[in-house]
């Protein structure tokens, strides 16, 4: 089944519109170290175990299940204090780095921790959006994702990540990727952390849809 | 297999046996059926399942993406159960009924008949939209499945941008 999977991940590479998460696992798997730590806090992004290989036991994959939001960067940092010659690699969604919030890269880069933090950037809360639509109930039948959608304005978690001292680029497309996880594999090599923003692809019903509710605290003022 | 039915355990998705044989005891039989019951059902319920329509590239795309979250179903099987999928659950095999009536325009009877074939057109029409974002919506639909001739395409566009176009910001 890993092969059959792998090769549908290496399939998703040629669409453009962003970053499907098994196309990053697949990447990940061709491009960083055999010894490399995973840990992971994503939802809707757990397809990437699935094309990682860790049949010759060097991997490490760390994970909650998406139990604790905001576990994963903190997470990251004490994988790196157990196994500091690993490379560690923090993968979480953009709804569970805004839970932890960005102090962990402080961290990072006062006590020189060559971690990367992967961020799947897809704008929402993407698992959460299909678990109600599934439910076809009006927001559904209309297509009104009311409360999921984050963008607007869109973050950029390069520009976070240089507030706190640590550098990155954003990903937008799947052909930039190994190019991007090869400059990480090297910050890492040399004890610096690196934050890759990735554009990530989003699934399921509603996928599509950036609407959101107009409502503005601007609207609400009754004089100027 | 194990860590997809843990992973659905962890997220508190697995759904309880009774549930999880409701929708699938209507399916018509066929081949495909007996793939749909069991690897499908492993992680979650039927109900979502039978209330998607899509044509084939639309279930291919569900099944590849169900398939890299960890659902056993074999490369063979693939293909049996996308075009089960896409025969007893494609465009026009299901009601569609509507709490939404569509104002009168050149185009409204295209938008009914071609929209419907898949979902309720509340669906299409809840969200104002600029030309460019209606056109995007109209490519995603023929994605997933949707037939509609050059000519049915632009009465489709153009009745949307009439009747609930938006200024681009």
């Amino acid at each position: 089944m890993k092969e059959y999977r792998q090769s549908i991940a290496k399939g998703l590479g040629n669409k453009s519109g962003g970053v499907h998460t098994a196309y990053l696992g697949l990447e990940l798997e061709n491009t960083l170290d055999r010894n490399t730590c995973f840990v992971a806090e994503t939802d809707s992004g757990r397809v990437m175990e699935h094309v990682l290989d860790f049949s010759d036991g060097n991997k490490e994959f760390f994970s909650n299940g998406g139990r604790a939001l905001g576990w994963g960067m903190g997470a990251a940092f004490g994988v790196k204090l157990a196994h500091p010659d690993r490379p560690v690699v923090a993968v979480v969604g953009d709804g569970a780095f805004n839970f932890t919030g960005p102090q962990p890269l402080w961290s990072y880069a006062r006590y020189k921790a060559g971690i990367t933090v992967i961020v799947l950037n897809n704008r929402c809360y993407d698992n959460e959006r299909n678990r109600m639509f599934g439910r076809n109930g009006r927001q559904a039948q209309t297509g009104k994702d009311m409360i999921c959608y984050n963008g607007n304005p869109d973050i950029d978690y390069v520009k976070v990540a240089a507030g706190y001292g640590v550098e990155g680029q954003v990903v937008k497309e799947p052909s930039q990727l190994r190019a991007a996880l090869q400059r990480a594999k090297s910050a890492m090599a040399q004890n610096s952390p690196y934050v890759l923003d990735i554009q990530s692809t989003r699934m399921g019903r509603g996928a599509q849809s950036p609407w959101h509710p107009e409502f503005t605290l601007a609207g609400l003022r009754g004089r100027a | 297999m194990a860590s997809a039915v843990f992973a659905c355990i962890v997220l508190g998705t697995v759904a309880p046996a009774q549930e999880r044989s409701g929708a699938g005891a209507n399916l018509p039989a066929g081949p495909g059926r007996e793939v749909l019951t069991t690897a499908c059902n492993a992680c979650h319920n039927l109900n979502t399942v039978v209330e998607y329509r899509a044509g084939k590239s639309g279930w291919q795309e569900v099944v590849d993406n169900m398939v890299l979250q960890g659902a056993e179903v074999l490369p063979e099987e693939a293909p049996v159960l996308i075009d089960y999928l896409a025969a007893n659950l494609g465009p026009n095999s299901g009601s569609t009924s509507s709490k939404v009536t569509l104002p009168s325009g050149p185009g409204k009877e295209v938008v009914e008949s071609r929209c419907s074939v898949c979902h309720a057109v509340d669906q299409a029409v809840s969200i104002r939209r600029t030309p460019e974002e209606w056109e995007k919506v109209i490519n995603q639909m023929v994605e997933v499945g949707l037939e509609v001739t050059s000519e049915e395409r632009r009465a489709v566009v153009s009745y949307l941008n009439m009747q609930f176009g938006k200024a681009a910001q």
